[in-house]
């Protein structure tokens, strides 16, 4: 039989469980999808082992299971022009190590226009993403931008 | 209200339970829907592209017309050598390529009338000081089949590409205005 203040105990740690299972994960960006200086005719690729490559950071509770959605665009824009930008099914990649390691991430070739589920590590997750664009012949010059939406959520896992 | 108040000393473990799991619930249906979204932006800039003129044809006519049975050759860096210029942005790598022609034809000298033309590999050059006069630009020669990768020079926006070659009309060419076209295809190498 359990008595009271024992169970008020029991009921103070399952509470203080659950609310420290509930940290707010949030996500970061540190650099930008950079595609550099592209030229009329010449598709430009950035990989995403690349310095160049975006690379968001998510923290939150360690071991807890999140999904991340991208929201990617279909061209980069400047006053009176597009160019179509493009991700392949390998263009992502996730790593959840202490010490995120690009050149050899724990998830590698990840497609990032599908739900992606990772565990968050104890430093989080680290994701990267890589792109190409496609210049055509007679592109106009100029500084082209678009935007990239990460969605991070957890799962309750 | 009243019945907890009933069950006091008697059931607690209900109460105590009760609000444990309402507390989980409400935490655990928070964090499961909970999320977080971060913006950021793909950037580009697109380089000037590229655009390719005729400055001059190449002329074997210059400095006299050709002669049936005499072979002519235009040096590339006298006044009757083709110009093409290639305008783009400075510093930036630019590959190009030669369509040559086998023959000159002419049209009004009748069915099949051509002039033998060939080139060298010394027949052709290039220069990157913005000077379009190849008699006074500074050329790098080159094989015209084989254009090297160029580069537009810094405070510069043109590459001029000068070439020459060896017309050879036969013994009985039929008089007439020959001609042919020279094509250049030019690209970023893009990097």
């Amino acid at each position: 039989m359990i008595r009271k203040r024992e169970l008020f105990k029991l009921t103070a740690l399952i509470v203080l469980a659950a609310v420290t299972s509930g940290v707010a994960q949030t996500v970061t960006g540190i650099s930008d999808l950079e595609f550099g200086d592209i030229f009329p005719g010449v598709p430009n690729t950035v990989s995403k082992r690349a310095s160049s490559a975006a690379e968001f950071t998510v923290t939150g509770t360690a071991g807890a299971e999140v999904t991340l959605d991208f929201l990617l665009p279909t061209y980069v824009y400047t006053t009176g022009a597009n160019m179509p930008v493009l991700f392949s099914a390998t263009d992502c990649a996730i790593d959840s190590s202490l010490v995120p390691d690009q050149s050899s991430p724990s998830a590698d070739n990840l497609n990032p226009y599908e739900t992606i589920t990772y565990r968050l590590g104890a430093g989080g997750l680290s994701v990267w993403l890589g792109g190409r664009v496609i210049p055509g012949l007679v592109q106009k010059s100029g500084n082209y931008t678009a935007t990239i939406r990460l969605t991070v959520t957890y799962t309750g896992n | 209200m009243k019945t907890i108040m009933d069950c006091k000393g008697r059931h607690p473990s209900i109460l105590w339970t009760a609000i444990a799991v309402v507390v989980m619930l409400v935490v655990t249906v928070g964090g499961a829907f909970a999320n977080d979204q971060f913006v950021m932006t793909a950037t580009g800039t697109v380089r000037a592209a590229l655009s390719i003129a005729q400055g001059q044809a190449l002329n074997w006519s210059q400095g006299g017309d050709l002669y049936m049975g005499v072979s002519k050759h235009i040096a590339v860096n006298t006044a009757g050598a083709g110009v093409f210029t290639v305008t783009g942005a400075a510093a930036d790598n630019i590959q190009s390529q030669l369509l040559l022609p086998e023959y000159l034809w002419c049209a009004t000298a009748g069915v099949k009338q051509r002039v033998d033309v060939y080139f060298t590999a010394t027949d052709a050059a290039y220069s990157t000081d913005g000077d379009a006069d190849p008699t006074t630009a500074t050329q790098t020669v080159v094989d015209p089949t084989n254009l090297p990768t160029m580069t537009v020079a810094a405070g510069q926006t043109d590459v001029n590409i000068f070439l020459g070659g060896t017309a050879m009309p036969s013994a009985n060419q039929k008089a007439g205005v020959y001609t042919a076209s020279v094509v250049l295809t030019s690209w970023y190498e893009g990097d």
